[in-house]
């Protein structure tokens, strides 16, 4: 499956769009997780981004499969998180090539549609939350075991700034997910 | 530590007589001078007459700083710490670098290298850590970063990337979030002998951080890579200089003007731009557009370096050249470093359009560039003019793994060309191989405007995007990226005419072949 597919396969399975920036780029990294494919994620400030995943996304754009419009998302924030908001919407090109796409790899579009709906089921998130729910996971990742405290610390070294709570919504989710279990 | 060795006559009649302490000598030999210092005013050097029994000790002022004069910035001073590292082999390499590769071609002036833009990213990192207010220490670390950030480039910088990714052992390599360049910079920055001299290990840690894609301090960050970097500031008005175009000209002190350094509610700093410097910064991301757009993507230089890349590939794939090999076959040892660190443009040109390879098929792009006999634009087309199943493949069309569907229709295209026009080729080669089918994407003039999730902010109560802050950008569609397919091919014309001609006969059959073929 290419990370083209990947992508397209993910609009689909999100109902044909997705809000904002920071949500396809978390959204993607939690599917990347479950499908087991490395997308290239690494720790930015904003949590886990991928270059190649917003050069796919944007190659998408250009080929006419998705459209982008700008919506104001409100206010700034404290986290840094965009202010105007990015939306990304299927084509109908994009949906032409997206069935042709179905039908040659039934399977990967049934392990993506899977792993959007687990999302979704595991605690429909905003774009704020799934982005703390990703640092979380990047974090315990590379922690193996840690306790809500060693999470916000940690945090910290990447320059990123979580609180308990955030970070006990987030665990959650992950469990959730079956990404995180917890122990005593 | 630094050897340092001069003519004493020389040093004294430079003017700096004034600067030495304690020492004697006889004015009238010529003494030589031997020593040792650090990045200190004074230090202790051993002073040897041509007799070698007449040995004394003196204590002499060594610099404390170098100015460069430079035809962007006017001066350019470094301190002591910084003039060893440009000293270094690894720093003098990038004088054998030219910035914008073969623009040359197109652009006479544009022979600039890689060494002199690093200086000006320095400069300009400088000033940008005293206007945003940095301590010293960060000071030092956006300076240092700054003048080390191209480290790593090999000859044709950018172009040398793909053949880099193409050969290098993956295996071998951290995660792929980094460029291969950027892996050579953090491997020189760490290991190089002569830069960790003059850098300890921590600030080396910290300057691979710095330049790394991952986390760190948002404001300086802002300054090493963002879309109002030092390096964009110097490299859109040195290779406009150089070029002899105004398309990248701005107003940088103005544009320093109006830059801030704000904390959000978190505390984190970020650059930010003052309400009344929205036009200052509309100016500046025009000219990286036209600069993209006018040089950097020109369609000569599109094509230069598609033959670059597709010598490279028949030198190493059918040709079997070793040595070509060799240069990219990137395994993260400081080995393949010293080998690597060896090779500039000129070397690379020179030394596969000899003699020795003549008859090869990488000989007649690498000679062909090297004498200006380039391979010809016959067929250009936005993929969206293409069916919706069509466009992917034709985009991708360039990628490593589509390797076998690119020949296959490149040899096509020739069979349709030949029809049309005269190749010129090396007798006794397979000509397909001179046709080129590339598929590249020109970002929208907003999009210039940021970098990925990193946009520029206008310091208003709440801070607002920069796009939406400008009327001018506001009112710029957002879907004005294109993604373009164009075919170049080895054939000659002799007039303006022929060349219309020839590219309105091949316009529907290549077209048509492009379609069938990429689905």
């Amino acid at each position: 499956m290419t990370i083209n597919d990947a992508l397209l396969f993910t609009y689909d399975a999100a109902g044909g769009s997705i809000q904002g920036k920071t949500n396809l780029q978390k959204k993607m990294y939690f599917v990347a997780v479950m499908l087991g494919k490395d997308f290239g994620y690494g720790a930015h400030y904003y949590g886990p981004y991928s270059a190649t995943v917003a050069a796919a996304n944007q190659e998408l754009k250009s080929l006419g499969y998705l459209s982008e419009s700008t919506a104001s998302a409100g206010s700034y924030n404290a986290s840094g998180f965009e202010i105007a908001r990015h939306d990304f919407q299927l084509t109908p090109d994009g949906r032409s090539v997206l069935a042709a796409k179905k039908a040659r790899s039934p399977e990967d579009w049934i392990r993506v549609e899977k792993a959007v709906k687990r999302l979704s089921e595991a605690g429909d998130l905003n774009y704020m939350e799934l982005s703390i729910a990703a640092k979380a996971y990047f974090l315990l990742k590379q922690a193996t075991r840690a306790s809500d405290t060693e999470l916000v610390k940690q945090a910290t070294k990447f320059g990123w700034t979580v609180t308990e709570d955030e970070i006990r919504k987030a665990v959650e989710f992950l469990i959730a997910l079956d990404l995180a279990k917890a122990v005593d | 530590m630094k050897r340092i060795g001069f003519k004493l006559k020389e040093w004294a009649s430079a003017g700096n007589f004034a600067s030495w302490k304690y020492v004697c000598f006889d004015s009238r030999s010529e003494v030589f001078i031997l020593g040792y210092a650090r990045a200190v005013t004074a230090c202790t050097i051993e002073v040897q007459n041509r007799i070698p029994s007449e040995r004394f000790r003196a204590t002499i002022a060594v610099p404390e700083s170098r100015t460069i004069r430079d035809p962007i910035h006017r001066f350019i001073k470094l301190n002591e710490q910084e003039t060893e590292i440009i000293d270094s082999e690894a720093f003098q390499r990038l004088r054998n670098l030219r910035q914008l590769a073969f623009a040359y071609l197109v652009y006479p002036g544009a022979t600039h290298t890689r060494f002199e833009h690093s200086l000006g990213v320095c400069h300009v990192a400088g000033l940008l850590a005293r206007k945003l207010g940095f301590d010293e220490d960060q000071t030092k670390l956006v300076r240092l970063a700054a003048l080390l950030h191209d480290l790593g480039h090999g000859p044709f910088s950018h172009v040398s990337e793909e053949a880099l990714e193409r050969y290098s052992d993956r295996e071998k390599l951290p995660p792929k979030t980094h460029k291969i360049h950027e892996l050579i910079t953090t491997i020189l920055i760490r290991e190089d002998p002569q830069i960790a001299r003059s850098l300890a290990q921590n600030d080396r840690e910290r300057i691979v951080n710095a330049l790394g894609p991952g986390h760190g301090e948002p404001i300086l960050k802002n300054v090493l890579s963002g879309p109002l970097d030092a390096d964009k500031q110097d490299y859109l008005l040195r290779d406009s200089y150089y070029c002899g175009v105004q398309y990248g000209m701005f107003d940088l002190p103005q544009l320093h003007e109006v830059l801030c350094n704000i904390a959000d509610p978190a505390g984190d700093r970020t650059l930010m731009i003052e309400p009344g410097g929205v036009h200052t910064l509309e100016q500046f991301v025009l000219a990286k557009y036209y600069i993209t757009t006018q040089v950097v993507r020109h369609r000569i230089r599109l094509i230069t370096d598609q033959m670059l890349i597709r010598a490279i590939i028949l030198g190493v794939e059918e040709d079997q050249i070793d040595e070509l090999r060799a240069l990219y076959a990137f395994d993260g040892s400081f080995d393949f470093i010293k080998r690597y660190a060896a090779w500039g443009d000129t070397r690379l040109l020179q030394a596969f359009s000899s003699e020795q390879f003549e008859g090869k098929l990488g000989h007649f792009l690498f000679s062909g560039l090297l004498r200006r006999r380039l391979l010809k634009l016959v067929f250009r087309k936005p993929v969206i003019q293409f069916s919706p199943d069509a466009r992917e493949a034709l985009s991708a069309i360039s990628k490593p793994k589509n390797a076998d569907k690119r020949r296959h229709i490149e040899k096509l295209l020739l069979e349709e060309i030949q029809k049309h026009a005269k190749v010129v080729t090396t007798p006794g080669t397979d000509p397909s191989h001179f046709v080129i089918v590339h598929g590249y994407t020109l970002k929208s003039v907003k999009e210039e405007a940021r970098n990925d999730e990193a946009s520029i902010l206008v310091n208003e109560t709440p801070p607002i995007l920069f796009e939406s802050a400008s009327v001018l950008f506001n009112s710029i569609n957002e879907k004005l990226s294109e993604t373009f397919v164009e075919v170049y091919a080895p054939v000659e014309y002799q007039t303006p005419a022929e060349r219309r001609s020839l590219k309105n006969k091949l316009s529907a059959p290549i077209a048509a072949i492009l379609e069938g073929a990429s689905q």
